[in-house]
């Protein structure tokens, strides 16, 4: 049994750098006795005495210059014996040189026994890539090398991330956009167009202008002769049906109770108008108060009909 | 004790496989392209939307019970026409 390494290797006299790699120890195995067998184990005992003489010469050096300072570097070539008659296909060599005093453990691969100790430790961390890569496993444990990865559960924690996003761009750009309809003191004295072309005979439309609802009402002749035959002077708030009208076809009041407020509702009260739910007032098919607490009638609005079917208040 | 942690680390592999399973057949449908992402990604945010508005709604209520314009009788009006 010899335990040998198979690497050829000569010494050069002149100063190069060294790179001694690190692999795995081989044990071969040749038995026999016949020529080739005996042939094969010298030639093998005398490729591992070499080695380790070589190493040797090494750790003297270094021992005798009193560490890496001056370390004579030394140059190995190596070369690969693939051929069958050595029974071994690959490069595999093993030996390593432990150097004196050096002897706490670091996550960086120290490559001061490749005798670089003149360049800073990232430099020579960079020009001597190595696959012995040790993980800091102090604070997070590492998923061994074959395990499947948790990527597509990390990307989706990621996407519930990106949902909160796409809402708050959403939100920001509506602020934006929205930001520039008009401001309140515009709308405060803004007019409005109504189209009256889908407004049914008898019934009633409720619009926003400047802020407070406005009725309109598509009176029937029923409604205006009903508003025209009304005793003016037993009214609380006399006032004629003509002078409220332009067209008596169309009645436009603001729908605000002219007691405390409220918005009536409509078809509703004791006279054929509106009801104000709030304190019990009764307006009348014109807006005019009737019975409850209102003292005024419903506010005839500044309007005009700039044609057949549109309105245009304020 | 050992053959526990064996046994144990063995389901916990399995689990893990097979639960990954759900995780790496949803990102084989929706990750492969950008455009199916986005997309994915607008719609969780608008489903989203609602659902958080849906449950601080609930907890509003929850937390107001009684205080509501809806929680008052029914105020009386007279409809007559």
């Amino acid at each position: 049994m010899l335990r040998a390494l198979f690497l050829r290797h000569f010494i050069s006299t002149s100063a190069i750098y060294v790179n001694l790699v690190m692999f795995e120890a081989l044990e071969i195995s040749i038995g026999g006795n016949d020529a080739e067998a005996r042939r094969k184990r010298t030639i093998w005992a005398l490729m591992a005495a070499d080695v380790r003489r070589l190493c040797l010469l090494l750790e003297e050096s270094c021992t005798r210059s009193g560490g890496l300072a001056h370390l004579r570097r030394f140059r190995v070539s190596v070369h690969l014996s693939n051929t069958s008659r050595w029974g071994c296909k690959r490069l595999i060599t093993a030996y390593s040189i432990d150097f004196p005093g050096y002897a706490s453990e670091t996550l960086v691969p120290r490559h001061q026994d490749l005798g670089l100790a003149d360049l800073p430790a990232t430099v020579a961390a960079v020009k001597n890539p190595t696959s012995k890569i040790t993980y800091d496993e102090h604070n997070h444990e590492r998923y061994p090398p074959g395990d499947p990865s948790k990527r597509a559960f990390a990307y989706f924690v990621l996407t519930g991330g990106r949902f909160v996003y796409a809402s708050l761009l959403r939100l920001l750009i509506l602020k934006l956009v929205l930001s520039m309809s008009p401001s309140k003191d515009v709308l405060a004295l803004a007019s409005l167009e109504v189209d009256l072309s889908n407004i049914a005979l008898g019934s009633t439309v409720t619009v926003k202008w400047r802020g407070k609802p406005v009725f309109i009402r598509r009176r029937t002749e029923q409604d205006i002769k009903l508003a025209n035959t009304v005793d003016i002077s037993s009214l609380r708030d006399p006032q004629v049906d003509a002078d409220r009208v332009k067209n008596p076809e169309w009645l436009v009041v603001v729908g605000v109770c002219t007691h405390l407020g409220c918005i009536p509702l409509p078809n509703a009260g004791d006279f054929g108008g509106w009801f104000c739910p709030c304190h019990g007032s009764h307006y009348d098919i014109s807006g005019r108060i009737r019975r409850g607490p209102a003292p005024f009638n419903l506010e005839v609005p500044q309007y005009s009909f700039l044609d057949e079917n549109k309105l245009l208040i304020g | 004790m050992a053959a526990a942690a064996a046994a144990a680390a063995a389901t916990a592999s399995a689990a893990r496989r097979g639960g990954g399973g759900l995780w790496e057949g949803l990102y084989r449908v929706l990750m492969r392209r950008n455009s199916v992402y986005v997309t994915f990604i607008v719609a969780g945010a608008f489903v989203g939307e609602r659902v958080v508005d849906y449950g601080v709604h609930r907890l509003w209520e929850y937390n107001n019970v009684g205080k509501r314009y809806e929680d008052i009788p029914v105020l009386g009006q007279r409809q007559s026409e």
